[in-house]
């Protein structure tokens, strides 16, 4: 019977694949946690402020500063959870998380607008996450210049002017790639790239280290397998995994989350082949060079997950990132996959665009798999 | 360097050394094993065996030497030599995969060693047949016994028909059962195959099973030949003295020039004389003893090893006569008393209805496997572990309701090395002096008294982990007894020590025992430490399948199933093909051949018939049978003679 080259290869990835599939835990992680944690940030985790709980204050009562509050509580941005009866009582609100923002409208707000006289009203704004804080400050300036707009027009047409000459320019905005800032179309493309750096290498981090430490290693040294057999026997089914992974993340991003998507699947699958051999290729890597479990374990999160998290761009674009971020940036496989993905969501355009990533992409495989290669020495000690 | 071509294993001035040269694991180690040989690297932890191993199976780098397995130097082209061997590491089962099936893990090397489908189809068949594992096809193996995983595992290293095998402690903590499938599967392949075995064993019993055996000490060769020529020089010079009072033997007999070593085991003292043909008689009369019967006895492997160890001029210190201060306690009715005493582990059953009664001043011995349930049933008894079923009485205390009462009361040396390896001895035994409430004011005094009289004083500040296994077991020992236990378990506490060593530790326990009236209950796996014990409960699969005296155990055994016959052929292989069909049970041995029978007459003399008309002469004697020999006797009574 002629043997194949790669049919040793094969029996490590039988084994391997069965050793998965019968390992709760790895199975676990392989597949149930990824689609999780997906759901549960492309749910939970947006940037968009919404809804920001606000809480009145009303000395005056007024109908112009119910007029204030109605401009506040009408728009999709503010939710108001309470008429509030002293200051006091809105800094416990506050403090205890019930409310974001507190509007103080003092007893002569509308007396005071009626008589033709600026008025000042107070806004208390939760500052202890700067984003959220500086969004909800934007949406009240936003809402306030509204409502003085508002009285200004009144004030015209009541002397006869028409407004034309007060807002002599307008503009016409038009967002391109993602039109309505929403964040999911953002995030959740940004989560596929993390993701897949996360699971595939801590896993494949484990497979040598694992054998080394139960002894099962020497099955592999003391036999004629190759260790280019080991390596891809090994890194056979976590790239099967790690493919899986992307295809189901794929999947709840068009249907569940109905992120769009522009540009071409089979460059975003070709791109994410590349990606998901060369993370479980970094795993093999830092296996080869461990000896425990744990150290594996701790190495894939400060030399895999953290950088793709940090530099990959998935919050901030890397060209906003200083000098030495954009530099580490540019050496993690993760920018360039980031690139394929947000490209393909969100841009769409000519494959010629991302041959250069698929390029790099194809060049990390190699250099992760020769230096596993040479990591891997058939010899105990 | 050259080594010899024709032999399929040569090592020549093998040396390896570890942490940058600081511990010499191999040094200048030679030897060769023909083609057909099963070849024994016989001695304690430590002393180099699995290195010698790991650099044939070309995993592992030789400082210097040279190395040729089949045909291939092994030390310049490493990967040459793995066609050809099957290496089975140490530990049971330990090449295994725990989630795979007994049918996936033999696919698995199946596939690795790219074996052709039809040899693949005969090997594994006969090779389950032998193992009797093809009711467990679809077993993970993670869920076999430890010596149903250690049988598979060999399955896996044979399945593409090495010529070499290399086997690091095949045997170690395996049922006696499990052992001698697999002795019999490693003689049928030599005899049938020509496979070429080199194995090694902490077991000095099992030198006699191997055609040829090189001793291994401190990374050195200090033996090596025939098993009957390792043992030839000693003959005439090992004897027993059995006497009322032992203590009084060892005394009389330290101070006089006879004896090179001695060990006291069940009421008498086995010396090894500096030279043959004198036996101790003379001097113990010389001394005024009286009562005393001498007895010439059959060299052991022990013996050999422990005459290797011992050749220097002799230790100044004598055994030490006493370990503790406190007076002899008496309980009513018994030290330890277990009635039916049970642990579930879910479905897993750990002890099985145990009972048993333990006095004081008595060393029980419980013998089995790994996994027979033995250190479950220790802490159990030490209150660690609540039992699921029945009862226990340890020093007078329930060991359910009055655990920490218990403590006071009773000493344990666990299985694993009990000081903390980066405390220095001092350290270590105050700790344990604390932990066990002694009197802030009498420690000091306690702990210099205790490691004065072990002789262990000059180690009070160095670090355990720098110390040989038998010095740390000792102060393990120490440390268990420090607070007086009137009760003492121990853990298999001699495993992998060596024979001298171990020796000196069953000195103190009998001391212990016998003149401080300490009730002793130890596990262990050495079949050879049964006759250090008053009296030995068999344990196998949570069960305790028999108890008595080792002499009756093994009186009884042999009056149910008849002596051993042992049979010497000029061609033991030949004889061996003759024989088999006719006596079932016969196993190979080294180069006996052997088996238990009722009518060893009859058999004898079917024996000569059958060798003659082949052409073939035989040494035939019949032996009494070995503690082996009487466990699986006593299993297979039991009707426990499975897999």
């Amino acid at each position: 019977m002629r043997r194949l080259p790669g049919d040793r290869a094969l029996a490590i990835a039988r084994k391997e694949t069965r050793q998965l599939l019968r390992d709760p835990a790895y199975l676990g992680l392989a597949i149930v946690v990824p689609l999780l944690l997906i759901l549960l940030l492309g749910y939970q985790l947006s940037l968009d402020v919404k809804g920001l709980l606000v809480a009145v204050v009303d000395h005056d009562r007024s109908r112009w500063s119910r007029e204030y509050v109605d401009g506040l509580v009408h728009s999709e941005y503010f939710r108001l959870v309470g008429m509030l009866d002293s200051p006091e009582e809105a800094r416990e609100w506050v403090r205890s998380g019930r409310a974001r923002v507190v509007i103080d409208i003092p007893p002569d707000f509308g007396r005071r607008l009626s008589a033709g006289r600026p008025a000042t009203l107070g806004v208390t704004v939760d500052g202890s996450f700067p984003a959220r804080g500086q969004i909800g400050t934007g949406y009240v300036e936003a809402i306030n210049a509204l409502y003085n707009q508002r009285l200004l027009r009144e004030h015209l047409a009541r002397h006869g002017a028409g407004d034309d000459r007060l807002w002599p320019v307008q503009m016409e905005l038009a967002v391109w790639y993602n039109p309505t800032l929403e964040s999911k179309n953002f995030i959740v493309p940004g989560m596929l790239v993390v993701i897949l750096m996360i699971f595939p290498p801590l896993l494949s981090a484990l497979l040598i280290v694992r054998e080394r430490e139960s002894g099962t290693i020497l099955n592999l040294y003391c036999s004629p397998a190759g260790r280019w057999d080991i390596l891809a026997g090994k890194a056979l089914p976590y790239v099967a995994v790690s493919f899986l992974d992307f295809l189901l993340i794929f999947a709840a991003s068009i249907w569940l989350f109905r992120v769009r998507f522009v540009g071409a699947v089979w460059v975003l699958v070709a791109g994410a082949l590349l990606y998901s051999v060369c993370t479980v290729g970094l795993g093999l890597l830092i296996s080869t060079l461990t000896r425990s479990q744990l150290a594996a374990m701790l190495a894939t999160f400060l030399g895999a997950v953290a950088p793709a998290f940090t530099f990959s761009g998935i919050f901030t674009p890397p060209a906003s990132l200083d000098a030495v971020g954009r530099f580490v940036s540019r050496l993690i496989p993760a920018t360039y996959f980031m690139d394929i993905v947000r490209g393909s969501y969100l841009k769409g355009g000519g494959v010629v665009a991302y041959v250069p990533s698929l390029l790099i992409l194809m060049l990390y495989c190699v250099v992760i798999y020769v230096a596993a290669w040479l990591a891997l020495r058939k010899r105990l000690g | 360097m050259e080594v010899n071509g024709a032999a399929t294993l040569a090592v020549r001035n093998l040396c390896r050394s570890y942490r940058r040269g600081r511990v010499r694991a191999v040094s200048d180690v030679s030897f060769e094993v023909p083609r057909g040989e099963v070849f024994g690297l016989i001695g304690p932890d430590g002393a180099g065996k699995t290195s010698v191993l790991q650099v044939l199976a070309g995993v592992l780098r030789a400082d210097s030497g040279a190395a040729r397995v089949a045909g291939v130097d092994v030390i310049r082209n490493p990967e040459a030599v793995k066609e050809a061997i099957g290496y089975m590491p140490q530990g049971l089962g330990l090449n295994l995969y725990d989630s795979l099936t007994v049918q996936e893990n033999i696919e698995f090397f199946r596939d690795l060693r790219r074996v052709p489908r039809e040899q693949y189809g005969d090997n594994r068949e006969r090779l389950l047949r032998m193992t009797r594992l093809e009711r467990f096809l679809d077993r993970p193996a993670g869920q076999l016994s430890g010596g149903m995983r250690q049988k598979l595992a060999l399955i896996c290293t044979l399945i593409h028909l090495p010529d070499v095998l290399l086997l690091d402690e095949p045997t170690t903590g395996v049922d006696p059962i499990s052992r001698r499938d697999f002795w019999s599967i490693i003689h049928t392949l030599v005899a049938s195959r020509g496979v070429t075995v080199l194995m090694t064993t902490a077991y000095m019993d099992e030198a006699e099973r191997c055609h040829r055996v090189s001793l291994m000490h401190d990374g050195a060769v200090i033996a090596a030949g025939r098993p009957d020529e390792l043992t030839a020089p000693l003959v005439e010079r090992v004897w027993t003295v059995r006497s009322p009072h032992p203590d009084d033997v060892v005394e009389a007999l330290t101070k006089g020039e006879h004896a090179q070593s001695m060990a006291i085991a069940g009421g008498e003292v086995r010396v090894l004389a500096r030279s043959p043909g004198r036996d101790p008689a003379g001097e113990l009369a010389a001394a005024g003893l009286t009562g005393f019967s001498v007895d010439a006895v059959r060299p052991s492997f022990e013996d050999v090893f422990v005459e290797h160890l011992t050749r220097q001029p002799r230790a100044p210190a004598a055994a030490p006569r006493g370990l503790l201060a406190a007076p002899r306690a008496t309980f009513i009715g018994g030290a330890v008393i277990a009635d039916r005493l049970t642990c579930r582990f879910g479905a897993f059953t750990a002890v099985d209805e145990v009972s048993l009664a333990l006095d004081e001043g008595e060393i029980l011995g419980l013998l089995g496997p790994n996994g027979a349930g033995k250190t479950t049933l220790i802490r159990m008894l030490c209150g660690l572990q609540a039992p699921t079923g029945g009862a226990a009485t340890v020093a007078g205390f329930d060991v359910r309701r009055a655990r920490t009462a218990l403590r006071g009361h009773i000493g344990y040396m666990s299985q694993r090395f009990s000081l903390y390896p980066d405390q220095t001895v001092l350290e270590n035994l105050r700790l344990s002096a604390g932990l066990y409430g002694i009197p802030r004011a009498e420690r000091p005094g306690r702990i210099e008294a205790l490691l004065s009289s072990l002789g262990l004083e000059s180690l009070a500040d160095r670090q355990p982990r720098a110390l040989p296994l038998g010095v740390r077991q000792r102060l393990a020992l120490a440390s268990a007894i420090l607070h007086e236990p009137r009760v003492l378990f121990l853990d298999e506490p001699t495993a992998g020590v060596d024979p001298l060593a171990r020796r000196q530790f069953w000195d103190l326990v009998h001391l212990l025992a016998h003149r401080h009236g300490v009730a002793v209950l130890v596990s262990t796996h050495y079949m050879d430490e049964a006759s250090h014990c008053d009296r030995l409960g068999f344990m196998h699969e949570g069960r305790l399948v028999g108890l008595g005296r080792p002499a009756e155990l093994t009186q009884r055994a042999g009056a149910e199933g008849g002596p051993m016959l042992s049979v010497d052929a000029s061609e033991f292989a030949h004889a061996f093909t003759l024989l088999r069909p006719r006596f079932p049970d016969a196993m190979l041995h080294g180069r006996h051949i052997r088996w238990q029978t009722r009518q060893p007459e009859r058999d004898a003399l079917a024996v000569r018939e059958t060798l003659a008309g082949a052409g073939l002469t035989a040494a035939i004697e019949t032996r009494p049978l070995s503690m082996e020999d009487t466990f699986v006797s006593v299993l297979r009574g039991a009707g426990l003679g499975h897999a």
